[in-house]
């Protein structure tokens, strides 16, 4: 734990220290968030409201098992929102990586017409803070029929973005040694990528697909407008929330929320390393 | 880089699967939108071409209590922030990267925000800063109040607690990006360092800054740009209420109204135009802090 300190002078321990304090402040504040949400699904209504950061007189963990039947938003059960999540953060995050990663390799790795402008627009295009197109996408959606369609996956998530950069950068300093000697083997540029480069490049692709899938998992914003009649999750608890107030049913509310951060929970605690070592941006200089 | 370039039949089919889709893609959801949203700011009520979205814009501009203007003015104070607090989120991903007692703690916690839907977090948040919470009562107490105040619903406060709240949020950083970068410095780099005697600072401002500055500045460019399309948690905490309004939000809360009753034209006409306007200002910034970057150190690579 304190491997960070070895072969510093005592000024830097000094600091080092701080700085450890100043951060367990910080990451203690984000862990309360969870632990606070999870003794609030356990306490009653009135004692969220009149002492929400007392423990509960009674651990009332039914209220986990409530939710599943009470959590109902415009039609949608808790199954139903669970679908929806898993459907656009799931196979939209998937659709997207694919279309990210393949792109990026091809850029890297290939010499076609355009091949060496494509990222620089690229860039400047994602770096360009261009706005005010909220209308006209909800009118293509609306012209398109995609308005509350679960097709609408197809159109917004293969696209190009940020992780699109993050993989050029990755398959830039790729080793094509493998790709090389299946080419020597007979395999055709789709075997190479498939068989050959996309399992090399698994820790990569895994760590972008989590951390998309977490973002997806818990956005609200888009969901919320383009497709009102199949809410995920999240939108799902923004909706309950005025519902459950109106029911003085805070608890339910918590617990579900408890119950909605888990699996975001879970894949991150497992894959934490892989997420936090590789992914980088950019070569380095020097 | 050694290209691909040996001639076979498979190469141009692989190239057109990997390169179509996501470019068709692009050229419908960024291009053609973005046209769209151009000639759109362009059309009046009747559709007809006019300037009628831009005049209605001046004119609620100016207006008393305009919430245009206090988004404008809550919007760049909230880039003011960010710019400011940037390098402080880049020392934190190096001291992670340095193992800080307790790093491999920091690594998974620091990233709870993303984890933790913001509509969650900002539920508890309410709580936190709600009239039975220390907070408040601290607050009240502290400015001599004889009741607790409601710090969200109170023009005074709620503005200060929706900034606190973003910098309390984002006080991480990009740390995914930056530690990943940070982990491919040589050992040997720093060792040579070390064995020159460096202390962390001159390690920090002149070994690794300068090793990772294009991804720094990329990174730095992509969060401002990030900025003016985000609701952040305005519209979660408050509902862009208390003069916490932000443009994002201001845009986002008249699509979101506005979607519930179907397609209306004048209304997503108008959002093109302040959109447009809003993008004649953010273009120049984020060139700017580009611009600033290079000046510092000119290998920005883009």
């Amino acid at each position: 734990m304190f491997e960070g300190l070895k072969r510093k002078s005592i000024g830097e321990k000094a600091l080092y220290i701080v700085v450890a304090c100043v951060f367990m402040l910080v990451a203690l504040s984000y862990v309360y968030i969870l632990v606070w949400t999870f003794i609030a699904g356990a306490k009653t209504h009135t004692e969220i409201v009149m002492d929400p950061f007392s423990l509960p007189d009674k651990w009332n963990f039914k209220h986990y098992l409530e939710v599943f039947e009470v959590f109902k938003v415009n039609n949608s059960n808790f199954g139903d929102m669970l679908f929806n999540s898993i459907w656009f953060a799931g196979a939209g995050t998937l659709l997207t990586q694919l279309c990210s990663a393949t792109f990026a390799y091809c850029l890297a790795k290939y010499t076609f017409p355009g091949s060496n402008k494509i990222y620089v627009v690229l860039v400047a295009l994602l770096s360009l803070p261009i706005f005010g197109s909220g209308g006209a996408m909800y009118k293509l959606y609306y012209n398109l029929g995609l308005i509350n369609n679960y097709a609408q996956v197809l159109l917004s998530y293969a696209a190009l973005n940020m992780y699109t950069l993050y993989y050029v950068a990755y398959f830039q300093s790729f080793s094509g040694a493998y790709a090389e000697a299946a080419r020597m083997d007979g395999a055709n540029d789709f075997q190479i990528y498939f068989k050959v480069v996309l399992p090399q490049a698994k820790p990569m692709f895994l760590a972008m697909f989590l951390t998309q899938f977490i973002t997806e998992w818990n956005t609200y914003e888009s969901t919320l407008i383009y497709l009102p009649k199949r809410p995920t999750l999240p939108v799902g608890i923004f909706q309950f929330n005025s519902e459950m107030i109106y029911n003085l049913r805070l608890d339910i509310l918590f617990a579900a929320c408890f119950i909605v951060v888990l699996p975001a929970l879970i894949l991150f605690i497992v894959f934490n390393k892989t997420i936090m070592t590789s992914v980088s941006l950019g070569g380095l200089k020097g | 880089m050694v290209k691909n370039r040996i001639k076979n039949k498979w190469r141009i089919p692989f190239i057109l699967f990997a390169v179509v889709p996501p470019l068709l893609n692009l050229l419908v959801i960024y291009i053609y939108t973005n046209f769209s949203s151009f000639f759109m700011a362009f059309r009046d009520s009747n559709g007809a071409w006019g300037f009628e979205q831009f005049v209605r814009l001046v004119r609620e501009f100016n207006m008393e209590g305009s919430d245009i203007k206090l988004g404008l003015r809550n919007t760049l104070l909230t880039f003011a922030i960010i710019f400011i607090s940037f390098p402080f989120k880049v020392l934190v991903s190096y001291f992670i990267y340095k193992k800080v007692p307790g790093y491999k703690f920091y690594r998974v916690a620091f990233f709870l925000p993303n984890i933790i839907f913001s509509v969650c977090v900002s539920l508890v948040f309410k709580r936190a800063v709600g009239p039975t919470g220390v907070i408040a009562e601290t607050v009240g107490k502290v400015m001599g109040l004889d009741y607790v105040p409601e710090l969200l619903a109170d023009g005074r406060f709620a503005n200060i607690v929706v900034l606190l709240n973003m910098i309390w949020l984002q006080f991480p950083g990009p740390l995914i990006i930056l530690g990943g970068t940070f982990s491919r410095i040589p050992d040997e780099v720093l060792e040579a360092g070390r064995v020159d005697g460096t202390t962390w600072i001159t390690e920090f401002t002149q070994l690794i800054v300068p090793m990772v500055w294009p991804t720094v500045t990329l990174q730095m460019v992509l969060t401002i740009a990030g900025l003016f399309g985000s609701t952040g948690q305005v519209f979660l905490l408050t509902g862009g209420s208390y003069g916490t309004m932000t443009i994002s939000s201001w845009m986002y809360l008249q699509l979101q109204q506005y979607s519930v009753s179907g397609y209306n034209s004048n209304v997503y006409n108008y959002l093109s135009a302040v959109g447009l306007v809003i993008t004649a200002i953010a273009v120049p910034l984020a060139l700017g802090v580009r611009k600033l970057a290079s000046k510092i150190n000119n290998d920005v690579e883009f």
